[in-house]
């Protein structure tokens, strides 16, 4: 008997007590979201490289060559022409509808393809030509065709048009890729959208349509009536913006037109199946309905969702996926479920896992940093659950569980989602995230509400009602959705790889990796007398990365409204509508931006270890520690395992190394408040990773916490490095509850890995949640659970096929573990396992 | 030169290493790629890296090469670049070619033009 | 230092560093640069232990939780 025959003998009850959840999945969810689910294409890396199959969508790149050629013939304005190049790819490219499939539209032209825009950067197209696997076949026709994209397209790309506008010296140094993460760009990143202008079924495109031909007629009016004045001048880009945003509208409905009618003649000509033609026919009254009107069913709502998100990801490289969707679609829910019965608890369900497939197969071509950093999914979608409503009430609803009941069902690594708790929320609702939990989803994380509401309000002044709106704006920042709380774009290269200050007090600034004088040229180590003088030169290694990066990353939002307009994500835009100013634009925002802290606790580490060895316990010398560093501890092994065992490590409730990390994040808030953003406001720092900590490996050097070059950075935030937290898992929580985590940070990322065994049953359920109420009690403001044993990751990894379902929490973002590359999962074992009894 | 100078030299040099003419494009025999000194840049797959050895005033492409050892800024070289002339190039005795994992500037090179 | 799946032999430094097992142990994987095979080597007394393939390592035990609750 196969071992598919034979699981397909054994109960779901059987399966459950093996917590083999993944089979349990398959054998429970609908033949219609099983299939569903099996026909997606998964689109991240592992690695560098694509999955085996994953090819590059080459059809917007010829289509925009098309388009550009009559776009120049007009000589039309910058952002017209961008909004036309992007009409005429809506108009134009290769739709589909999946069978079984209730929700259409794709970012690419087929399933299996990354969309690739050529007209972003000629590094990524250079990237693209350089790509060992993911070239379509034909394989030497189509590197032709690739060849041919980079070549028409060099010198007239987004990216020649920003470069020059930096300073050089600023630029290699990010570009170096030893510090931060990708260009400045406002079409590469994390986009904030104005929810609460959209997705409250008060407007859609067609009522933003109208808005906004008014608006140019009274501007034009204006123009040609007024007595010409200063005052005026501004309307012709005013003019300009609003009919690229008109653009962009009429484009999207015209496009959901043309799923309606492939779905109209599939439905009349094709479909035999009755029951299948009238979801056909469902699904054309649906795409008549949405994006053009509001929608007035759940299906419509995600539908309209859906193409929202795919229009903005035509426009935009997007790394993030901020949604709030038991909030803004569970009205329909309510209405559809509860009140008028139109559809079945598990007709929901079937729809709002379709969603979720749906989102998980979106896949855009990421350059390297993007690959290596988010192994595993596309881009971080962190779909955030619960919370409050605008009065402080508790918003949970019956699609906050629904999403979860059909997150297990799907099991789909990307979306996932992070829970808003406070206090009020019902166990109804806690008990659905454990089981997501218990099932090895490693999500939700769980956000605490209160905390993160005051630490909004604290960073950025955005008033009450607007900080309760927050959703996930990527991995784990908080930012509102509001018209002028929401960030339109929040730009990667603010994102540092902090083990860098540390190991730049070692090598005063220069960078042994890219080559480079990278950090602040500070004193000698060697000639250190005291411990003060260490943390003098981490004081100004640290400014130095996190000036640069904020410096890069203010010049480029400042800019952006004229080198990179965002025309479709201004015409959804309450504040680009009324203004007729591109949506990046900074004096339309409060400001919302935050320095991600990769690879931070090295420092902290590193630290005690200096100050225990050398300066209090005077076992070495800073010569000594300088030359083992230099040598990357190569020939020192006993010297490297003295600084790793006998000097205190953090997430052990020990107050000499915990008082150190709150000294550096406290040195870093006061920097935080000295910088500030276009708009005027803080850069706070927000400590997570990703899998940032893989792809730093081989580029962070020696540190005095004992890592070698090449060795994976710890996993993140404020989480310890794995197997050195050896106290237990309430002296984590102490440790991290030493820091403020409303006026320290932005957030602070804790990872712990729990043990399926002992959180079994109903026992589990209560111990779970008195390890939250200790998080609570602490004022900790973030914490995500992996729950899988090592046997069964270890054997995942030596028969990956058997184990294709497995998921685990890499760091602010699950993903599949055979989609990691060996060394991810390796420093995934690694962690250390937490017995919470 | 200025910093700011010898850098607009070092941006303009990869520029124009992304502009140019697919079709004319060559790999030779001895290139960065595969020499010992080279680092691999790991910032995005375009394939530009840096010399551990030679400093940012050098240009192994100019006949004679111009070899820069003092300054502090290393030479900003691509995993292609024809170093033939180079002096300094030794040859890898290891290439890892395998793309599945992540960035190892000393030793992964996975682009599709250096796989066998 | 010998390579036990191909006889080659070098200084300890001459095997490709990979990364620790774990950072609080003196084991870590290095790649022999001849037959490509990831070792386990002990650091301290530059030997080599075993030869690792995936699923393989033994370590990475969870630090915490001995004595408190098997991890299955
Ligand atoms: S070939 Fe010359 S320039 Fe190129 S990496 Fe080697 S030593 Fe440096």
């Amino acid at each position: 008997m196969t071992a598919e025959a034979a699981r397909n003998l054994e109960s779901v009850e059987d399966l459950e007590k093996k917590q083999q959840w993944w089979w349990v999945a398959e054998k429970t969810r609908s033949r219609r979201l099983d299939y569903l689910r099996k026909a997606i294409w998964k689109k991240g890396a592992i690695g560098g490289l694509y999955n085996p199959g994953v090819k590059v969508d080459l059809e917007f790149g010829l289509l925009a060559m098309e388009s550009w050629n009559a776009a120049q013939v007009l000589a039309d304005p910058k952002v017209i022409q961008f909004a036309k190049h992007l009409a005429h790819y809506l108009d134009n490219k290769t739709i589909f509808i999946t069978d079984h499939a209730q929700l259409v539209g794709y970012v690419g032209s087929l399933p299996h393809t990354v969309f690739w825009d050529p007209t972003m950067g000629e590094m990524l197209n250079e990237e693209i030509y350089n790509d060992s696997t993911a070239i379509p076949e034909p394989v030497e026709e189509s590197i032709k065709t690739v060849a041919e994209l980079c070549d028409f397209w060099a010198g007239k790309t987004m990216q020649s048009e920003i470069l020059p506008t930096f300073d050089i010296e600023d630029m290699m140094k990010v570009m170096s890729g030893a510090v931060g993460w990708g260009l400045p760009m406002s079409r590469t990143g994390y986009s904030g959208k104005d929810y609460e202008y959209l997705m409250t079924g008060k407007r859609a495109f067609q009522d933003i349509l109208d808005e906004l031909n008014q608006k140019i007629e009274e501007a034009d009016y204006r123009i040609h009536n007024e007595t010409p004045t200063p005052e005026i001048l501004d309307l012709y880009d005013k003019i300009d913006c609003w009919e690229a945003m008109t653009i962009m509208l009429e484009a999207g409905m015209r496009h959901a037109k043309r799923y309606a009618r492939l779905a109209r003649t599939l439905a009349e000509q094709f479909e035999a199946d009755s029951t299948r033609r009238e979801e056909l026919l469902l699904v054309a009254e649906t795409c008549e309905q949405v994006p053009a009107k509001p929608p007035r069913s759940l299906q419509e709502s995600l539908q309209y969702d859906l193409f929202i998100q795919l229009f903005s990801r035509t426009e935009a490289v997007e790394g993030a996926w901020p949604s709030r969707p038991d909030y803004y679609h569970g009205p329909y829910y309510q209405k559809d479920v509860n009140e008028k019965k139109r559809l079945t608890e598990q007709a929901a369900i079937d729809l709002v896992g379709e969603f979720l497939i749906r989102a998980a197969e979106v896949g855009q071509y990421k350059p390297r940093w993007t690959k290596e950093g988010l192994q595993g999914i596309d881009g971080t979608w962190v779909w955030t659950l619960g919370g409050v409503n605008k009065d402080g009430s508790d918003a949970c609803n019956d699609l906050t569980i629904a999403f979860m009941k059909a997150a297990r069902q799907v099991r789909v690594a990307n979306p996932t989602f992070a829970l808003r708790w406070h206090p009020e929320v019902r166990d109804e609702v806690m008990r659905e995230a454990f089981e997501c939990i218990r099932h090895g989803l490693g999500y939700p994380s769980i956000r605490n509400d209160p905390v993160l509401i005051e630490n909004a309000m604290f960073w950025h002044g955005h008033p009450v009602e607007e900080a309760r709106t927050w959703l996930h704006q990527a991995c784990m920042s908080p930012a509102p959705t509001t018209k002028h709380g929401f960030q339109p774009m929040r730009m990667a290269s603010a994102t540092a790889n902090c083990a860098k200050i540390i190991e730049y007090v070692f090598t005063r600034g220069f960078d042994k990796t890219v080559n480079m004088q990278m950090g602040a040229l500070t004193d000698d180590p060697r000639k250190f007398m005291d411990f003060e003088e260490v943390k003098t030169a981490w004081s100004a290694q640290m400014e130095s990365i996190f000036g640069l990066l904020v410096r890069v990353v203010n010049r480029g939002r400042a800019t952006a409204p004229k080198t990179c307009p965002r025309p479709y994500l201004s015409a959804i835009s309450e504040r680009s509508v009324e203004t007729g100013m591109d949506v990046c634009d900074p004096s339309l925002s409060r400001g919302n931006a935050w320095i991600t802290g990769f690879t931070w606790v090295e420092n902290a580490d590193s630290l005690a270890a200096v100050k225990k060895l050398v300066f209090d316990d005077k076992k070495y010398t800073m010569d000594q520690l300088c030359d083992a560093l230099e040598a990357d501890w190569e020939g020192h092994e006993a010297m490297r395992l003295d600084f790793v065992n006998n000097a205190p490590k953090w997430g052990n409730d020990d107050d000499y190394v915990d008082d150190i990390m709150v000294w550096c994040l406290r040195d870093v808030a006061r920097f935080s408040k000295e910088m500030k953003c276009p708009s005027g406001n803080n850069w706070p720092l927000l400590p997570e990773n990703v899998s940032g900590n893989i792809h730093y490996a081989n580029m962070v050097g020696a540190l005095p916490n004992g890592r070698r070059l090449g060795d994976a950075l710890y996993d993140g935030g404020i989480s310890p490095g794995p197997g050195l937290d050896k106290k237990g898992p309430t002296a984590v929580l102490k440790s991290c509850g030493k820091i403020n985590h409303v006026e320290d940070g932005r957030a602070f990322l804790l990872n712990q890995r729990l043990s399926p065994s002992q959180l079994a049953g109903e026992k589990g359920f209560t111990m779970w949640k008195a390890y939250l109420k200790t998080w609570a009690d602490l004022g900790l403001d973030h914490v995500q659970f992996n729950m899988v044993s090592d046997e069964t990751l270890r054997a995942a990894q030596s028969d990956p096929e058997k184990y294709q379902e497995v998921i685990v929490r890499v760091a602010g973002y699950s993903a599949h573990f055979v989609d990691i590359s060996r060394k991810t999962q390796d420093n995934i074992i690694q962690r250390t396992v937490q017995g919470i009894g | 030169m200025s910093r700011r100078d010898e850098l607009r030299k070092v941006q303009a040099g990869r520029l124009s290493a992304q502009r140019a003419p697919k079709a004319t494009q060559v790999k030779a025999e001895k290139i960065c790629g595969l020499c010992s000194n080279y680092s691999e840049g790991a910032f995005s797959g375009e394939g530009a890296g840096s010399c551990r050895i030679l400093k940012v005033k050098s240009d192994i492409s100019a006949d004679p090469p111009k070899y820069d050892l003092e300054s502090t800024d290393g030479y900003q070289t691509m995993n292609l670049m024809d170093a033939g002339k180079c002096q300094y190039y030794e040859k890898m005795s290891f290439v890892d070619k395998d793309g599945t994992e992540c960035s190892d500037p000393r030793y992964r090179r996975s682009m599709r033009q250096m796989q066998d | 230092m010998q390579c036990m799946e191909c006889g080659f032999e070098a200084p300890i430094s001459g095997y490709r560093y990979l990364y620790n097992a774990r950072i609080d142990a003196s084991v870590a994987m290095r790649q022999c640069p001849a037959c490509q095979a990831w070792l386990a080597v002990d650091q301290l007394n530059e030997k080599p232990l075993q030869a690792v393939g995936p699923g393989q390592a033994p370590w990475g035990k969870s630090a915490g939780i001995e004595n408190l609750a098997e991890d299955r």
